[in-house]
């Protein structure tokens, strides 16, 4: 029989913990009463997550969660002032009476756009030097509809790439680059559910309509431990919950698409419905052109579409169910008829979500929610030819499916101690390809691989705040992946510090341990549709990232709301992924080109090194908001198979990385915004020169290119900077039915060309043979406008 | 078979791309394009069953510039070839433009090692190359009907206790070529590559598909002969040849760049010194 002993060392690291867990438990002597409830948005009852509620008294509060809900439990029989503030809306200050345990529900109002300077006390603003998370950026969504944008299309990731630490790939991508870290290691989730695929049209737009969003956090490092599965960060959004008073709406209309939000009571205070809805509509303007220059027999287009819905239902203040489903997808399509012939060909691909969450709150400590969770990402190829004596029909899929259950429970025991516990599990099934084909004269296929793995996770965390100056967050996530007979069992250590050197300065400190059991097979890292998601297995191992942080985080004294956070960081990410050189997955034109590849043959398993620097300066409050966001990185990897097993440079490392982001609001009629962005070029590899091959010596004909590309190294030529500057001015004005707004976009304004790749050509002159280096650039000044109203 | 995916694929992202991105595509010389020398290229591939010994001595072309025709090639060097007890110089051919030598002066003996030398440009390169021992042995064919055609397949047994590494590569003649000197060659691409690895002393096959009659102007041809060659190589010639016919298969603009190995001792060189041994087979097609 085994038996499990404890070391002397085990035993004093166990009593430890269990010190550290049982604090809140400890006996208590004075009486205490509990302050709990919900902070809703007044007019539209939306639940406000990150709501400070604050206890200046005692200089010690609380961070309403994910669905509203704050807890704070004190000595009683003692009066407390308590304030409510977030911001973008007027605070609230309530003085109270602590003689027994009361619920207090709390409304705020939303300021109207930026109408009035809000004048907030400096203890009522929500202080990042206060919290014990480092690493992290909350993106009020009202915001993004500020920024300048592409072609008027708002877009949540590439405004959270104008964040330090986080970097844009190519030209144009909404793929984040987090920390040294690739966009396969991100996870990102919509109301709890994973999106696996998050760009429309090879990455130029983000699948996520911002008029659907309630918030958007990034976790760049110092991760919590409910949050895991992937090395480099975690983007968490929330839909919105929809208006339980009255209908609102809201209709946008640009050059590459239209939208439209529309929200409001099914039962006035009890449910609520949102439905959300973007579509482009380049295939229906291009469409008589096709068809004019094909004398009517041919069509074809592109387009893409995306729908947030969600219904919630309150039965009680202590139970309410949320069921929410996101559902986007890209499509190429062709169609061809003639007199006795037709072709039809499509190429789709896309995500699908949907989520079921049940809210309950035990008592005034206790809080749980449980979820069911779906999610998809599909990729498929069609094609379809008849012809008088000929049939034709291709069906080419590969996605990943999986099914969720996710228990969580939030505990407040005392203003010290935030408890959270959880368990997540997952089963995953992967396609990487289903092919169906029929064809005249030969015999049906139907062929799928299919494989399936599970994926759970437990975790517990203790937000603690300590000797008052002290904020510790120290958790445990432990997390398991079975696939066929392999197991991987590891345990993941989390925590993150916050030491208060004075009122508005604190040091912080973090480290985390990632795992990734899932990986993505990608060519081209800008998002092609044939990126395809697939298992750990007993040969390719899960990836795994340890990263430690320390950094300063100051609040100033001012009524500007202005902060600034200063961060260091080393991420060591161990089995991470690479194609074999050489080596491609799918090639696009033939599908059925992957009949005979192995992908696990094909990828090969390295190690990665990251470091940087990262400067962030706020301004949050006042007609002039923005920031200023540096950072310093270096990204280094090696491959025993890629190189010759030489240590390269990342194609996407960047030494410098600067984004200036200002916004500024005059009056209520105008609001005025700019961004600028600069970063080192990313590397290439790019030939060094060409040189003759060996030909074999066959005794039949052959033939070879006689030349081969010199690549010294991967990844051996710096392209030149990027930089760019963006402008957009709105005019809103106050219309009978609500606000509408005129959006003039200017992007790239100076016409910077920026490199997208490069390539080499030989041509012939006069003096012989002449190969030249290639630039391409995308993306000149394009100038775009938009209308939106909203009611 | 259209490839139709290509077709819709290649027009609509056309048609994307062409309307609200319009890329510009400029000539650069980037200073930062590191090291654009020239370097010497040594090539030879040799064989007991080959006649002559052939090596190709040329410079590397840089990226950013203008080169003549031909002016890569290098005649002058001194290029000699040792068994590590004999050695031969062998001299400048002006006719094929490389440096050859009849097997019959200098003998390319199984299971034997090879060295090479190089001098050119004041600069020493060298490299070295171990015959294979066993050439393959019992090579048979099969041609059996498919789905979709035919297929052909190529099968052999691998020498025990050897580390064996196998190209294998065929041609066909048709009947109204029949009297032509020289074999078509059949496309096996990764298929010619094989190793023993996890299959020592086992029969090893390699296929392809293979069309056993069309249509020439009309006209119905039918498949006259093949003829099979599996090379025995050793590792560095199976690396670096797969490499060459895995570029060439996989057009997709996406791949992962390569690098080719390179068996030259030497500053700035560039080439592979690699033996194999080759056996021929042809066969009627009934």
């Amino acid at each position: 029989m085994r038996q499990f002993y404890l070391t002397p060392n085990m035993k004093t690291k166990l009593r430890l913990g269990l010190v550290i867990f049982l604090l809140p438990c400890s006996v208590v002597f004075a009486q205490k009463y509990s302050i709990s409830g919900y902070v809703k948005e007044k007019g539209s009852g939306e639940l406000l997550p990150g709501v400070t509620v604050y206890l200046p008294d005692l200089k010690t509060g609380a961070v309403t969660n994910t669905y509203g809900f704050y807890s704070l439990t004190l000595a009683g029989n003692e009066t407390y002032d308590v304030q409510y503030s977030f911001i973008g809306y007027e605070p609230i200050s309530k003085r109270l009476n602590l003689n027994e345990n009361k619920s207090i529900n709390i409304e705020l109002t939303a300021s109207a756009i930026a109408l009035e300077e809000v004048v907030v006390m400096a203890e009522q603003q929500e202080l990042i030097s206060e919290k014990s998370q480092m690493s992290v950026v909350s993106l009020p969504t009202r915001k993004i509809q500020d920024f300048p944008s592409f072609l008027g299309e708002k877009d949540v990731m590439k405004t959270l790439q104008l964040m330090p630490g986080v970097q844009s790939g190519s030209e144009g991508s909404s793929g984040l680059y987090v920390r040294g870290g690739g966009p396969d290691q991100n996870l990102i989730i919509l109301d709890e559910a994973v999106v696996y695929n998050a760009s429309h049209l090879f990455g130029f737009f983000s699948v996520f309509n911002g008029d659907a969003l309630k918030s958007v956090e990034l976790y760049k490092g110092g991760f919590p431990p409910r949050f895991g599965g992937r090395l480099s960060s975690v983007v968490k959004m929330d839909m919105k919950d929809g208006n339980k008073e009255e209908v609102h709406g809201k209709v946008g209309i640009g050059l590459l698409s239209s939208s439209f939000m529309l929200e409001g009571p099914i039962k006035k205070g009890k449910t609520s419905f949102l439905v959300s809805g973007r579509r482009t509509y380049l295939d229906v303007l291009a469409a008589p052109f096709i068809k004019a220059s094909s004398d009517g027999e041919a069509s074809g287009g592109y387009y893409f579409y995306d729908l947030n819905t969600k219904i919630n239902h309150e039965f009680s203040s202590r139970d309410k169910l949320y069921v929410s489903g996101y559902f986007g997808r890209d499509k190429f399509y062709a169609k061809e008829k003639y007199e006795d012939s037709k072709f039809n060909a499509g190429l789709g691909w896309g995500n699908a979500t949907g989520t079921l969450r049940w809210n309950h709150q035990f008592n005034d400590k206790l809080f749980a929610n449980s979820s069911l969770i779906f999610s998809r990402y599909s990729f498929d190829i069609s094609a379809d030819e008849e012809d008088r004596d000929f049939d034709y029909k291709l069906k080419y899929s590969s996605g990943i499916t999986d099914y969720s259950a996710k228990f969580d429970l939030d505990f407040f025991p005392n203003p010290s101690h935030s408890l959270r516990f959880g368990l997540l599990t997952t089963h995953h099934s992967f396609t990487p390809r289903a092919l169906v084909l029929r064809e005249t004269g030969i015999e049906p296929k139907d062929e799928q691989d299919k494989f399936n793995s599970i994926e759970t996770a437990v975790y517990a965390e203790d937000d603690m705040r300590l000797f008052n100056r002290l904020n510790i967050l120290l958790g445990l996530r432990l997390s398991h992946f079975n696939y066929k007979n392999t197991q991987y069992f590891k345990p993941e250590p989390r925590l993150s510090m916050a030491y208060m050197l004075n009122d508005k300065l604190s040091v912080k400190a973090s480290y985390a341990s990632m795992n990734q059991y899932i990986h993505l097979l990608t060519n081209s890292g800008i998002g092609l549709p044939t990126d395809l998601w697939v298992s750990s297995t007993d040969k390719v191992k899960p990836q795994s990232s340890r990263q430690v942080a320390i950094g300063l985080a100051k609040d100033f004294n001012s009524r500007h709301g202005l902060s600034l956070t200063i961060e260091g960081y080393y991420k060591k990410s161990d089995d991470v992924i690479a194609y074999k050189e050489g080596a491609t997955f799918l090639v696009l034109d033939d599908p059925e080109s992957a009949e005979n590849v192995n992908w696990e043959d094909n990828i090969t398993a390295g190690q990665s090194w990251a470091y940087g620097a990262e400067v962030f300066l706020e301004k949050k409050l006042g007609k002039f908001t923005g920031w200023l966001g540096y950072t310093l990185s270096k990204t280094e990897l090696q491959f025993d198979e890629l190189n010759l097993g030489e240590k390269y440079f990342a194609k996407y490392d960047r030494r410098h990385d600067v984004s200036l982001v200002g916004v500024f609001k005059p009056s209520n009629k105008i609001t005025l915004s700019g961004t600028w962005v600069y970063g080192t070029g990313n590397n290439f590899t790019v030939p060094t020169g060409t040189f003759r091959v060996a030909q074999e010596k066959l005794s039949h004909s052959f033939f070879f290119e006689p030349e081969f590309d010199d690549i010294e190294q991967i990844n051996n030529f710096r392209a030149e900077a990027y930089h760019r500057l963006d402008f957009g001015i709105q005019f809103h004005k106050k219309k009978k039915r609500g606000i509408r707004t005129w959006d003039i976009g200017i992007y790239n304004i100076y016409n910077r060309r920026n490199p997208f790749f490069y390539y080499t050509e030989s041509k012939t002159v006069p003096q012989g043979e002449k190969i030249a280096l290639k630039k391409v650039s995308i993306l000149p000044v394009i100038p775009s406008i938009s209308y939106r109203l909203e009611f | 078979m259209i490839c139709l995916p290509k077709i819709i694929f290649n027009n609509a992202l056309l048609l994307v791309l062409s309307v609200f991105v319009a890329s510009c595509v400029e000539e650069v010389n980037p200073k930062g394009l590191v090291n654009t020398d020239r370097k010497v290229v040594i090539n030879s591939l040799i064989s007991p069953q080959d006649s002559i010994i052939s090596v190709e001595v040329s410079l590397s072309r840089p990226v950013l510039g203008i080169t003549n025709f031909g002016a890569d090639l290098i005649t002058d060097a001194e290029v000699i070839i040792s068994d590590g007890t004999v050695s031969n110089v062998i001299p400048f051919d002006d006719v094929t433009a490389r440096y050859n030598l009849e097997t019959d002066v200098f003998p390319i003996q199984a299971g034997k090692q090879y060295f090479l030398e190089v001098k050119t440009g004041g600069n020493t390169y060298k490299a070295s190359c171990q015959v294979p021992e066993t050439p393959a042995t019992d090579i048979r064919t099969t041609i059996s009907e498919t789905r979709d055609g035919f297929r052909l397949r190529v099968f052999w047994r691998d020498q025990k206790g050897e580390e064996n590494y196998y190209r294998v590569s065929g041609g066909y003649k048709d009947d109204v070529d029949r009297d032509r000197n020289f074999y078509l060659g059949l496309d096996f691409a990764e298929e010619g590559f094989k190793t023993d690895n996890g299959r020592d002393g086992e029969v090893i096959s390699a296929d392809t598909d293979i069309l056993l009659n069309y249509f020439v102007n009309g006209q119905k041809v039918l498949i006259d002969s093949l003829e099979i060659q599996l090379l025995t190589t050793d590792k560095n010639y199976y690396e670096y040849q797969k490499v060459l016919v895995d570029i060439d298969q996989n057009e997709n603009p996406f791949a992962e760049p390569v690098r080719l190995i390179s068996t030259i001792e030497g500053e700035d060189a560039l080439g592979i010194f690699a033996a194999y041994q080759s056996v021929i087979k042809k066969m009627k097609v009934e």
